[in-house]
């Protein structure tokens, strides 16, 4: 059973500049956003602007792309203390970030960077998680990320290791259905084994989004398209497996209109009105 | 609360040998502006770490980073430099993004702040880009990043100039940026966001500089002209106060211009005031 927190939120999208003036105008119905932390982690000006007029109307979950936890430099507190801050802003009831690393050296990659499956690295991977569960003082998600490559020094599946991480850690999932599908291709495996083994009662919120293949064959988690077929009947199980979670649209460039942005995000309503 | 447990070597190792992999530079052919991935020159361990697939090497897998870690910053900062895209043309622009990026990789966990270093790489280092025009656009264009999301105080409520002010120390507004340049570098990048072709003429270097502050007005960036004496007026008054900046710009001036300054220093004041450049000091 889901933790009294983790209420399902129904359906929502990211919040993206290129849809706030749209959004501005005409104040459409959305059951909640999802803004990129980083985007509004700054000391003012528009983007600050624009999340405290999007707050008087809507609810608010935050999702982080920088918070590089499986990095293996120590957890930046400059950067938490920046995230906390946010969080007093928009009071989101969950904060997610990416199961990933994106630093090294000081070096910022600014990508979503994979690394070996071991239980050594689960191991501490959960304390930091822990850490920012605590110091955050508030529930943290982590998401599974969608990659192109896999380590020979690997102990487990990745469903495996996710599980690990979140259980040991006691934080939570925040599940990104494409990036099973596009890493699931990628790897050679079914999507459905990375599910079942999934303990549902920790997924507090999902991400649908659209991807692109290569001619190579290797697929991209672009968010740039429609969701595939194939995710949304990944969708179609997760949400009777959960008995309905918060669901995020995710929709990075090559945008459509608002309202298409949003009809796309209702897709999903149908699958829920088959439980 | 601290995080001082160290992580796995073998987790450190592995994210140093990836990591030197996927900021390989792209050889990017400086005609035509086609790119090469350098599979060579990725490091052994990782390489050595990656499984293959049926169809795909394990440096062809590696790859797609090495390219996404790429086009990912170009453009970035494609959108951040229109000005300096439009100068050097698409293809020289990514070669010098992909020198300055190797040069001085991100080290911030925000996207926008991936140029903080360009200023000091076009000025101090040696490369085929030495030229003033790159380095004062890439000087003023970085002010309009600056000045985005900078903190906005309350901004300070001033009656007309007078004599009572002369030991006031003015606190600036944090996205206030005051830029000179040798080139109409306003009008230039107003040129290119309009897709219009760019002059040669406004190429070479002007007989007199420009001077503008850029700040934020009800969340939009606004470039300002100013004069000269203006300018250096607001650049002193950003660390003394009012009376000694004004002895100081005194001191500089021939006769002429000092009654120029005497004339209009009231009128820029104000003028400055009403556009809220001046803020409460910070508490």
């Amino acid at each position: 059973m889901r933790p009294a927190f983790a209420k399902d939120l129904g359906i929502g999208v990211g919040l993206r500049v290129p849809h706030l003036s749209y959004v501005f105008e005409h104040w459409p119905k959305v059951d909640f956003f999802e803004i990129i932390s980083e985007n509004f982690m700054v000391d003012g000006g528009l983007p600050l602007d624009n999340l405290r007029r999007i707050l008087e109307h809507y609810k608010v979950v935050q999702h982080g792309v920088s918070l590089s936890i499986a990095s293996a430099e120590p957890l930046d507190f400059d950067y938490l203390k920046r995230l906390k801050a946010l969080l007093a802003i928009t009071n989101a009831p969950w904060v997610s970030d990416h199961l990933c690393w994106s630093t090294e050296n000081s070096h910022n990659y600014h990508d979503l960077l994979p690394f070996p499956y071991t239980e050594e690295n689960a191991k501490y991977i959960a304390e930091k998680a822990r850490i920012v569960q605590d110091y955050l003082e508030r529930p943290f998600a982590l998401e599974n990320l969608s990659s192109y490559i896999s380590f020979k020094s690997s102990q487990m599946p990745e469903w495996e290791f996710y599980t690990s991480v979140v259980e040991q850690a006691g934080v939570y999932m925040m599940l990104d259905v494409n990036n099973v599908y596009v890493s699931s291709v990628n790897h050679s495996y079914d999507p459905m084994d990375y599910l079942k083994y999934l303990p549902m009662d920790r997924v507090i919120q999902t991400h649908v989004a659209g991807h692109t293949e290569l001619p190579n064959g290797t697929i991209l988690d672009t968010h740039d398209d429609h969701v595939k077929k194939e995710v949304w009947e990944l969708y179609r199980y997760v949400d009777q497996q959960s008995g309905g979670v918060s669901t995020i649209l995710e929709w990075d460039a090559h945008f459509l209109s608002f309202e298409d942005t949003l009809a796309e995000a209702n897709i999903a309503r149908s699958y829920r009105h088959e439980r | 609360m601290s995080d001082k447990h160290n992580a796995p070597e073998t987790l450190k190792a592995i994210q140093r040998s990836l990591g030197q992999s996927i900021q390989v530079p792209l050889l990017i052919e400086k005609e035509s502006g086609d790119y090469e991935v350098q599979v060579e020159k990725y490091d052994i361990l990782v390489l050595e770490e990656m499984v293959e697939t049926k169809t795909l090497s394990g440096a062809e897998r590696l790859s797609t980073y090495n390219q996404q870690y790429w086009f990912r910053f170009l453009e970035v900062m494609r959108e951040e430099y229109p000005l300096l895209d439009g100068i050097l043309g698409s293809v020289e622009f990514n070669r010098m993004v992909s020198a300055y990026l190797n040069r001085f990789p991100s080290s911030s966990p925000t996207l926008r702040y991936l140029s903080v270093d360009l200023v000091k790489f076009l000025r101090n280092e040696e490369h085929e880009w030495k030229s003033l025009l790159y380095e004062q656009c890439a000087a003023f264009e970085f002010a309009y990043i600056e000045s985005f999301d900078a903190a906005e105080f309350t901004p300070l409520e001033l009656g007309s100039l007078d004599e009572n002010m002369l030991d006031l120390n003015l606190t600036f507004q944090p996205h206030l940026k005051l830029v000179t340049a040798d080139f109409d570098l306003v009008s230039m990048r107003g040129r290119v966001k309009r897709e219009e072709p760019l002059l040669e003429t406004e190429k070479v270097q002007s007989e007199n500089p420009f001077y503008w502050a850029i700040y934020r007005r009800e969340n939009k960036l606004i470039s300002f002209a100013l004069g000269r004496l203006q300018f250096l007026l607001l650049t002193y008054l950003e660390t003394m106060p009012f009376g000694d900046a004004f002895e100081k710009l005194v001191s500089e001036l021939e006769e002429k211009e000092i009654q120029f300054l005497a004339k209009n220093v009231k009128l820029w004041f104000a003028l400055w005031a009403s556009q809220s450049w001046f803020a409460e000091p910070e508490v």
